[in-house]
């Protein structure tokens, strides 16, 4: 088994033992374009990342609502090493409105990069056709 | 009842294994037990973690070292929380001389050096799994591979929230290294200056490498004890015991990220057990991993006001002859970090400079002492007051 195929069979296993469906169906969204997560019918919040109860009050009476595509970033540095993606790996905090702080990929010069910027959301496609998040700076041309 | 902290042993701080790991456990069970004063037969619990909690499996280690240091035991168990996980092992011995079950309890810390990039090829499986373990399903797929990334943001807040400089956590770094230099049980022991700190490579910004704690190996021991066991050796005993875990693991999603709950709850409980305020603490080790990260746990273990504790540095009211003397052994930056064992390294300073035996490094006369260790990104934490009388 050559090291490409042997991470993709273990991170599949690993997913396995310690996901669930709810973070499956996330990144099945993700992957048709949806950038959502689980609003708790009880107490109103949205969670971030999605499971199966309510992490406020523990309600599992939930429902999937869209989260904004533009948010402001919190805080953000750069991986020197990364382990899935090549260096320098920008990685941010984005304020979602009524949602919290997400941790996601940032596309970006990080010199570029101040605290309480706009940012917006831009789907990456990965090399074994998995979807992740990723922010950039609003308003710049893909 | 009170619970006296009868001894201590600790291993060198090193990259890496020096004896083997049973080797190891047995050396600093055996130095405990001798500094405590009482026989290896005596001890009814022994309490364990795991080769740190990011590394190799290590099962059914604690029942393997019955056999191999030849003990029968009342109470037996490996413990396992993240950065306290020694300190679970310690609560869980202390707990067992409270109910009055055992008389004589020993607590072990452990850790093997793990490095994610080098163990990521040669555990391939382990650790794949380790990842998604620490890190979850979730931010594993965006490549989080070290809690370096998340200590890096935390950093750049608080300098953005309290206009902190690079400067400022640089001068941490060297007063650390500085009390590393006394101690011959560090890893680190070149003294290194402000502008070596602020020119060292860079990490995850603002990060550097002298801003940064390292994986390191080591192992420490210590023995809990009823107050009618009294050893040989001045008196030292718990006075105050406080814990508090928040509900997220990193990054919390709506929580502060400069200042920490778990660790201004958690002190707040050890203070008001033992009925003393944080002014009165005359020496203190805190789990600090990074420089900016320390500075924010003096803030809220309640040794300074919220933003201050660099100007505190700066004057020197940290070191060992200052007013507040806080990491005498070097810390975690300059001792050396085997996480799994660090709160029982931070445990043995504490004791040792209780006692007056800290040699060059110890502080003047200290009566009361503090131990902090902490989880995760501060996401939980433990601190232990102990007096000597
Ligand atoms: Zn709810």
């Amino acid at each position: 088994m050559d090291i490409q195929e042997a991470i993709r069979t273990y991170t599949r296993k690993a997913v396995s033992y310690y996901g669930d469906a709810q973070n499956d169906e996330f990144f099945r969204r993700l992957k048709q374009k949806e950038f959502v997560s689980l609003r708790c019918t009880r107490c109103g919040k949205v969670m971030f990342p999605p499971r199966p109860v309510c992490p406020e009050c523990h309600s599992g009476k939930l429902e999937w609502v869209d989260l904004p595509r533009t948010g402001t970033l919190y805080a953000f540095t750069q991986q020197e090493k990364a382990f899935r993606f090549s260096a320098p790996d920008v990685i941010g905090l984005v304020e979602l409105e009524g949602v919290g702080r997400i941790t996601t990929k940032i596309k970006g010069n990080f010199e570029q990069l101040v605290i309480d910027m706009r940012v917006e959301l831009e789907f990456l496609e990965l090399d074994d056709g998995s979807v992740v998040h990723q922010f950039r700076p609003a308003g710049q041309k893909k | 009842m009170k619970v006296n902290v009868l001894g201590a042993a600790v291993t060198p701080v090193r990259a890496s294994l020096t004896t083997t790991v049973r080797e190891m456990i047995m050396d600093v069970f055996l130095r405990a037990v001798e500094d405590a004063g009482v026989g290896p037969e005596e001890v009814e619990g022994l309490f364990i973690t795991p080769l740190g909690f990011a590394g190799m499996s290590s099962a059914m280690l604690a029942c393997n070292m019955a056999d191999y240091l030849g003990l029968n035991l009342k109470s037996l168990s490996m413990e396992e929380c993240g950065g306290t996980s020694s300190t679970s092992a310690f609560h869980y011995a202390m707990d067992e001389v409270l109910t009055g079950r055992n008389r004589i309890n020993v607590a072990i810390g452990l850790d093997v050096k793990f490095d994610p990039f080098e163990d990521f090829e040669y555990g391939l499986p382990e650790s794949i799994f380790t990842q998604h373990a620490l890190y979850g399903v979730h931010f594993a797929r965006y490549g989080i591979g070290t809690p370096v990334p998340f200590y890096a943001m935390s950093s750049q807040r608080y300098m953005h929230e309290y206009g902190v400089t690079p400067r400022d956590a640089a001068q941490l770094a060297v007063l650390l290294r500085g009390n590393a230099c006394k101690n011959p049980n560090a890893q680190f022991r070149k003294p290194i200056t402000v502008d070596e700190v602020l020119s060292s490579r860079m990490i995850s910004p603002p990060l550097r490498l002298l801003d940064c704690s390292t994986f390191s190996t080591g192992a420490a021991a210590c023995v809990l004890a009823a107050e009618d066991v009294r050893g040989t050796k001045p008196i030292v005993d718990i006075k105050g015991f406080g814990e508090f875990h928040h509900a997220s693991n990193f990054i919390p999603v709506r929580a502060s990220i400069t200042t920490f709950e778990s660790a201004r709850r958690a002190s707040a409980e050890a203070y008001g057990a033992a009925g003393v305020k944080p002014d009165d603490i005359d020496v203190a080790e805190v789990y600090d991993v990074f420089t900016y990260t320390e500075l924010m746990i003096y803030e809220d273990l309640g040794f300074f006001e919220k933003g201050t504790a660099a100007r505190h540095v700066r004057d020197g009211e940290t070191g060992t002859d200052g007013r507040i003397p806080i990491n005498p052994s070097g810390g975690r930056l300059s001792l050396g970090h085997p996480a799994g064992a660090t709160p029982l390294f931070e445990l043995a300073e504490v004791l040792w400079q209780l006692r007056g035996e800290a040699g060059e490094r110890q502080v003047k006369a200290p009566r009361l002492g503090l131990v902090h260790a902490e989880h995760g990104m501060l996401n939980g934490g433990i601190v232990i007051i102990m007096e000597r009388h």
